[in-house]
């Protein structure tokens, strides 16, 4: 089972489609991250405050620290370096933001998500941005298993064992 | 890969965010608006449905309103509607700016310049719950209009004192 997700991690199609999950979870944590600096710790402040999920001495920090973390694994993640690494912190992000809009919709809050400082058009979390994230884990999920192919900054060897 | 390699790996990746984010925090940090900021809301004078919960809420509310009407009579304020743009088309007071938290998120609102910073501005929602009218006089304040006040019992407040409405899309 190992050795064949190894084959079809770099063989052409599979490193084809990994590239393809790379960049699309890495567009999602650039556009997030650049968007909420851009933006500056306010915003993203409020919103994180919105949620009534977290303790309010952690808002200041999340707001200054979750932006850097997205532009960090994004880059990571696009350049295949740490691929795999990068796709399990990315893993842990996405899901960590999928839960929470979940919870936000369960509680029937009306709330502003912040993830893409309203790109998208979405004026509050709906079943759309727990879908859109979620597309987002599946593609991050795929590099953290089968790693980031041969398309990649740093690939990895046929041989090395793909977890600890 | 060993798990010492991902654990050094991970973490190396974790210290470069917080050592980029302590950067950003040292050259930007939080405005004072959003430490001074009200957490406390007061009550909602009624639950969902209807009953009176607190008749000295519901008398607050509705010197609250009393007290708004009396500054749109007397144009003595500017009103802002924080709701969602399909909630301000269905009805919002008239001549009120639509200005929701979501524009503050993509930089500068281009209707902050519509806004004189020395005149009071009235900020509203849905009432209840509804924070989005504390978060937009949280985002003025910190671009400098210091005559921000909210008005707790929101749209439905003014709406059931059979206060005018208006219809329709933004002016400003």
């Amino acid at each position: 089972m190992k050795s064949s997700a190894a084959a079809f991690a770099n063989g052409t199609p599979g490193s084809v489609l990994l590239l393809l999950a790379r960049l699309m979870g890495a567009a999602a944590l650039l556009l997030a991250g650049v968007l909420k600096v851009k933006g500056g710790p306010l915003p993203f402040a409020l919103a994180i405050d919105s949620f009534k999920l977290f303790p309010a001495w952690s808002h200041v920090p999340m707001a200054y620290f979750v932006p850097w973390f997205e532009i960090v694994i994004g880059t990571t993640l696009v350049l295949g370096i740490w691929a795999r690494q990068s796709a399990l912190l990315a893993t842990g992000l996405l899901g960590s933001f999928t839960l929470a809009l979940a919870t936000v919709l369960a509680r029937d809050l009306k709330v502003d998500c912040g993830c893409f400082s309203g790109l998208f058009g979405e004026a509050q979390v709906s079943w759309f941005s727990i879908a859109r994230n979620s597309t987002f884990l599946v593609a991050t999920i795929a590099v953290l298993v089968l790693g980031p192919g041969r398309f990649a900054v740093q690939p990895e060897k046929p041989d090395e064992p793909a977890a600890p | 890969m060993n798990p010492r390699t991902w654990v050094i790996r991970c973490g190396l990746l974790l210290a470069g965010a917080a050592l980029l984010a302590g950067a950003q925090a040292a050259l930007q940090p939080m405005p004072a608006s959003y430490y001074q900021r009200s957490t406390a809301k007061p009550a909602a004078p009624t639950t969902a449905a209807g009953s009176v919960v607190s008749p000295a809420a519901a008398d607050a509310h509705a010197a609250e309103v009393a007290g708004a009407k009396k500054q749109f009579d007397e144009s003595t304020a500017l009103f802002i509607d924080a709701r969602p743009l399909e909630n301000y088309r269905e009805g919002h007071v008239p001549g009120a700016f639509h200005l929701d938290f979501q524009a503050f998120s993509k930089g500068t609102p281009e209707t902050l310049g519509l806004l004189p910073r020395d005149f009071p501005l009235i900020v509203y929602c849905d009432g209840g719950d509804c924070d989005a009218s504390h978060k937009v006089k949280t985002m003025l304040e910190a671009n400098g209009y210091n005559q921000v006040t909210v008005l707790e019992a929101g749209f439905p407040g003014w709406k059931s004192a059979n206060l005018p409405v208006e219809t329709g899309d933004p002016a400003h």
